[in-house]
């Protein structure tokens, strides 16, 4: 009973805090209009817009940034290390 | 998850060092309290090695939402390593960022101040919250929201304090609160994923919390 009644607090302040700031952030959104973040920032500060990433749209509109061959090297390395260590010491 | 996303440049080199210095000194803090404090255990190794694998992976996808947004787990960090590790992920995360090209090299000490502020608010609001015993995705959730909050008012003023070089646009508090409540919106998805993992690991693994 007691523990119910945590949980329904969490729900009610965590639930509000999620309300308030999707509402904000869909507002905003709309009067900003659809923009990748590295544009709102060059808007924001009156830097020239990047135009390196035009046209591609990635998979399902997820886009890797940055070098994809480096990414893909220095993730393949990252991953081996974490197994190394993983298998050394264990969690 | 608030980054400057703005190229070398940008900052005058005056402002460059500052950002960099201070970012040094904070680390060279968590070093010691890890050396002298808090003695790091191997176990603790694997998790870091994880989240830094984990966070560094999800930071280049840019997702599809809000125009284009990106996640980088730093408030997952601060809650399962504390400040001082994951002051360090956030540092590797950062440079190897920088590495492939998302992100400049100067602004490697400016974000990590962000992602510094980030882990420590997240980390300390779950913390503070033990004390109300809500649910752990609740605790979670919540402080990645105000951790996320937190990241990116100091990514505001760091770029206030520091102004563009070479720009002719006054720069506003306004259009960086346009910036940051965009953020906000991908920070209530950030905080679901925290407080689910941490809830799932706090089911099967709570002995990672104790340590």
């Amino acid at each position: 009973m007691q523990l119910q009644q945590i949980n329904r607090k969490g729900i009610i302040i965590f639930g509000a805090i999620v309300l308030i700031f999707v509402a904000l952030s869909l507002f905003i959104y709309s009067i900003t209009g659809d923009k990748g973040i590295e544009e709102r920032f060059s808007d924001a500060v009156g830097l020239p817009g990047e135009s390196g990433e035009e046209g591609y749209n990635g998979i399902f509109g997820f886009v890797l940034e940055g070098n994809h061959l480096s990414f893909i090297i220095i993730l393949a390395l990252v991953i081996t290390i974490t197994v190394l260590i993983y298998i050394k010491y264990k969690v | 998850m608030a980054h400057i996303h703005l190229p070398d440049g940008a900052f005058s080199i005056q402002w460059i060092i500052t950002w960099w210095i201070l970012a040094l000194i904070i680390l060279g803090l968590c070093l010691y309290w890890l050396k002298k404090v808090k003695k790091i255990d191997n176990r603790t190794i694997t998790l870091a090695s994880m989240l830094t694998s984990a966070s560094f992976a999800i930071f280049q996808v840019s997702i599809p939402l809000f125009g284009g947004v990106h996640m980088n787990l730093t408030s997952l960090i601060g809650i399962l390593t504390g400040p001082a590790i994951g002051g360090i992920i956030v540092l590797i995360v950062n440079i190897l960022s920088a590495a492939i090209g998302h992100g400049g090299w100067g602004m490697i000490g400016a974000n990590l101040l962000v992602s510094m502020t980030e882990v420590t608010v997240s980390y300390s609001i779950y913390k503070a919250l033990g004390k109300f015993n809500l649910d752990t995705f609740f605790k979670a959730g919540i402080g990645t929201i105000i951790g996320l909050l937190f990241g990116n008012i100091a990514m505001i003023l760091i770029i206030l304090i520091s102004g563009i070089q070479g720009v002719s646009q006054p720069i506003t508090l306004y259009d960086l609160s346009l910036i940051a409540a965009v953020n906000m919106g991908v920070a209530i998805i950030e905080a679901f994923i925290t407080g689910y993992v941490v809830s799932y690991i706090m089911r099967v693994r709570p002995d990672i919390f104790r340590r």
